[in-house]
Parts: structure tokens; sequence; C-alpha cells
């Protein structure tokens, strides 16, 4: 159904994808994961010809998405990252709008993600949880055979996410294929017959079962790489810190050497009764305090 | 065919919100009576020039300022975005769209002509060159729509955004009513010059046409703009 070979795709300099593999067989639903970034949405957009590869092949239903896809619009039941309503129009109403526009006869798919009941309500008045699941029957309306789906269970609720994905299942026991792309490792696990993680835009790995933890093991690295930089940017943060306090430990050093000179010196800050005290020589360098402010400046000059 | 259905919705959505109505159909007409009034109690009496004016503020509320607010709209709404990715083609897309408000710019205009008939002005004595400066009229002003939608980044600057076009319909119109040699150049000027030939046929036999030329070329250049610069995603930035 789906056939992506050596896939390479860029975004003003940025490598999105590198060499992507990805092979979706007839009636089985693949999981695409992967961290944010990874390039599952620009595989998505590939996949129904929103973009063209900079390299390799993507076929779709045995054509090219990219050139076909029009062609291609009625056999696919999409949903997008966005959702991209008018919210003055109903929910059957825009059922009946989305199906049309691409090219399929609308069906009764608000019963089956349980929105039956709000056909007649305007989309400003549903849910975020709600319009994703307006737009699940939207893709799922028409019977198409094929369903790319962008995160269709984001912002679900652990209930609505179950079932959603028992439609998807029922769906493809009726025939159909499913490639879905989520965050959720375990309902990935549970679900979807085979998965691929993503990771830096390349197929990191792929198989069927624990998905979550094929997804930690190609994450850990990623994991230790942070560590490493936070560790790096705490230490930076503490230099910074002696810095800033051995330039305060100056500042009180100087202003007591000026009170100081200004008390001690009778031709700079005239003869006063206490001009020449044993606080003014002790702070001009001889005491311990003003010796163990210069010791401490001096340590912060060499952190510099 | 299936932009249609997009056109249907469209419909649906200012036939039920009371204010985008009011705003297509009572700020136009007003203006449009509102000049009819001007012109009869004013040295330029009620004649194929005040219809002109009337058919410029027409054409630059309804198919152009309108649509302008509507497609900035429906980009904000990531609508535009949805729409690229349907199986529409982008002028099937621009069609469906602007269709409910083309179609209520051109009842507006029938409806203003008509009144101003009742109203005492003798019929035109040609009925081509007004059915040409409504309809190409229109044209233009919806592709010129798409053009500035370009530059619109949410329906609240339209009313910015549209001053110049909006200025260069009536202004051309104007021109014309001054005796401008060029002002045919413009929409506007173009418009007014068909209009009047409506009411007064006779002169060269290449002047209606050297003015529906114009139009279409204006239309032409501004939907090869439209194609290439449209924009269907939101700005993000």
């Amino acid at each position: 159904m789906i056939q992506c070979s050596g896939t390479h795709f860029a975004y003003a300099g940025h490598q999105a994808l590198t060499g992507v593999d990805l092979t979706v067989r007839a009636g089985e639903i693949v999981a695409l994961l992967g961290t944010n970034g990874a390039g599952k949405t620009t595989l998505v957009d590939l996949i129904r010809g929103l973009l063209s590869p900079a390299a390799g092949t993507v076929r779709v239903l045995g054509r090219d998405p990219c050139r076909e896809r029009r062609a291609l619009a009625p056999l696919i039941g999409m949903v997008p990252q966005d959702s991209g309503f008018t919210p003055g129009l109903t929910s059957a109403e825009t059922l009946r709008l989305w199906t049309g526009l691409n090219g399929r006869a609308a069906s009764g798919t608000l019963a089956e993600v349980g929105l039956a009941g709000r056909a007649r309500v305007k989309v400003r008045h549903l849910s975020g949880g709600e319009r994703r699941r307006l737009d699940l029957a939207i893709a799922l309306s028409g019977d198409p055979p094929l369903l790319v789906l962008d995160e269709p269970t984001a912002g679900l609720d652990p209930e609505s996410r179950d079932s959603a994905w028992e439609v998807l299942r029922h769906r493809v026991t009726a025939g159909a294929t499913v490639l879905v792309t989520t965050h959720y490792l375990e309902e990935a696990s549970q679900y979807a017959d085979r998965f691929v993680v993503l990771h830096e835009g390349r197929v990191a790995r792929s198989g069927s079962g624990d998905a979550a933890a094929a997804f930690r093991a190609v994450t850990a690295g990623q994991h230790a790489a942070v560590r490493e930089q936070a560790a790096v940017r705490e230490q930076a943060a503490q230099h910074v810190a002696v810095r800033e306090q051995a330039g305060q430990d100056r500042a009180v050093r100087d202003q007591a050497v000026q009170d100081a000179a200004s008390k001690g010196s009778p031709g700079r800050g005239g003869a006063g009764p206490g001009g020449a005290g044993p606080g003014g020589a002790g702070f001009r360098g001889a005491g311990p305090g003003g010796a163990g402010l210069g010791g401490q400046w001096a340590a912060g000059e060499e952190g510099r | 065919m299936i932009w249609p259905v997009l056109a249907r919705a469209e419909f649906a959505l200012l036939w039920r919100s009371p204010l985008a109505l009011a705003n297509a159909v009572l700020l136009p007409v007003g203006a449009g009576v509102g000049w009819m009034l001007l012109a009869r109690d004013s040295s330029m009496g009620l004649n194929a020039d005040a219809v002109a004016m009337q058919v410029l503020l027409l054409l630059g509320c309804t198919p152009y300022l309108q649509a302008v607010t509507m497609l900035a709209a429906r980009r904000q709404e990531r609508v535009l975005k949805r729409l690229r990715e349907s199986a529409l083609t982008p002028v099937g897309a621009w069609a469906g769209l602007l269709a409910p408000l083309v179609l209520l710019g051109i009842v507006q205009t029938v409806l203003l002509i008509a009144v101003t008939l009742v109203a005492g002005v003798d019929p035109p004595g040609r009925w081509w060159p007004l059915v040409a400066a409504v309809g190409l009229g229109t044209a233009c002003a919806s592709v010129l729509a798409v053009v500035t939608s370009v530059v619109t980044p949410a329906p609240e600057l339209a009313q910015l955004t549209t001053v110049p076009v909006f200025l260069t319909l009536c202004g051309g119109g104007l021109w014309v009513l001054q005796g401008g040699q060029w002002a045919f150049l413009l929409p506007g000027g173009a418009v007014t010059e068909l209009v009047r030939l409506a009411w007064h046929p006779g002169g060269a036999w290449f002047d209606g046409w050297r003015d529906v030329a114009v139009m279409v070329t204006i239309a032409g250049v501004a939907g090869l703009l439209a194609w290439r610069y449209f924009r269907w995603d939101p700005r993000t930035g």
C-alpha cells in the first residue's frame, strides 16, 4: 500500500529525512513513532503528496502521490496534524464538506466516533477532543482503503483513545490499511501490528511488540547527551555565580578603600578627627579583611 | 467538479452569520442608494455616471473587501491549508470560496440598477457594455481580492490592506468623470467607461472592446500573481 525507498527530504538546509525505507502492507496497522522533530509529519506529508522527496521514491497504492495527489485523495482517509475547520459549520456539515472535497460520499461515521449526538452542534462549540474525533470521522467516511493519520488520538481522554483504536482495528478487519503517528507508546504496542521508530530523520528501529522499549532504546543515547549538556550548563552557571560574587566583593572593597581614604588622608577627604584610624589602615590592604577580599577577586579573575 | 460542495458551505456560513450578511448586503446597498440620492440632488444628476459609481462601490465592497476578509479568515482558521490538501485544484478552491460573494455582488448590482431605473433613469441603449462592466468588474474585483489576501495576515487587517485597490477602483471612475484620458487603464475607469457606453452608444467601435481588453488583462495578470504568491498556510512569524 505504501512503499518509501531511500527517501530524503530537507527543509532549508535542515535534513529532515535521510534515506528512509518504509513499507506498509495491505491490512496492517503500522505505528510511526519518534520524538518531536524526528521526521514523522514530514514522512506523512510525503506520503500524502504534499511534499516531493529530494531523493528516493514514495509510492502509495502503486502511484506517485506527489503527481497524482488529487487522484489519490478519494482513496486515502487522512487526519492532518491541524484540523482546519470552519467554526460556523455543524459537525454533520463539516463531515459532508470535507468528505465531498476529497471525492467521497459521506457515511455515518459520526456515530462510529461517538459524535452522533453532536451532529447539529457547530464546530466552535466542540471540545478539542471532539474536534479530533470529527477529524477521524472525516478520514473514515466513504470507506477509503488506506488511512494515514497524524496523531489522531492527541488530546483525547484515555477512554476515547481506546475507542479510536478499536475503530481502527475494526476497519482493518474490514480490509483497510492504517499508517498512524503517535506519541502514545503503550497504545502502539497494544494496537499496532508493527511499529517504526524514526530518529533524526532515519528509521532507527522497527518491529512488533514492545514499542516503548524500542523507543527508549533509541532515545537513550539522546537522553545521555541531554544530561551531559545539562551538567556542562550547570558548571558554567556556577562559574558565572562565582564571578558575580567576586565582582560584588570587589565593589565592597573599593568602597571601603574609598571611605578609608576619605577619612585618613587630610589632603583628600579633609583632616577629620578619625581620619587615620586603625580601620582605615586595615582596609587598605594590611588588614585581614582586605587581604581576603583581594585574594578572592584574584581567584575570580583567574576563573574568567 | 467538486467546488460547488465548498460553495454550498460558504453560502450556509454567509446566510447564518447576521454580521457578515449585514456587512455584505446593507453596507454596499446603503452606500449605493446613498450615492444615488446624492447624485440626484447634486449637479451630477441621476444618470449613467451615478450608476457607474454605484457599480464601483458595490464591486469594491462585496466581491473585493468582503472576499479579502473571508479569505484571511479562512487562512487563519487553517481551512485554506486543508483545502490545498484536498482533491480541489487551487482554482476550484478559489471558485468555491468566492462563489457566494460573487453571486451576491451581481445580485446587489442588478437590484441597484433596477432601483435606479425605477427612480427615473432611462434604460440603457445597449445592454452588453453594462453586462460586461458588471461581469468583468466582478471577475477583476474577485481576482484582486485573492491577490490582496496574500498581504492580509488577519481578517481585521483587511480594512487596511484593501484601501489601495478600493481607492483605485473608485478613483478610476472619478477620473473618467473628470475626463481623464488614461483612466480606462484602471479597472474602475474601464467599468465606468463601459457603463457610460451602455447609456450613450456611439463613438468608435473599439471603445467598449478596449475597456474589455483592459479588464481581461488586469484579471489575467492578477490571476498569475495569485497563482504564484497565494498563501495557503497561516503566517506563523
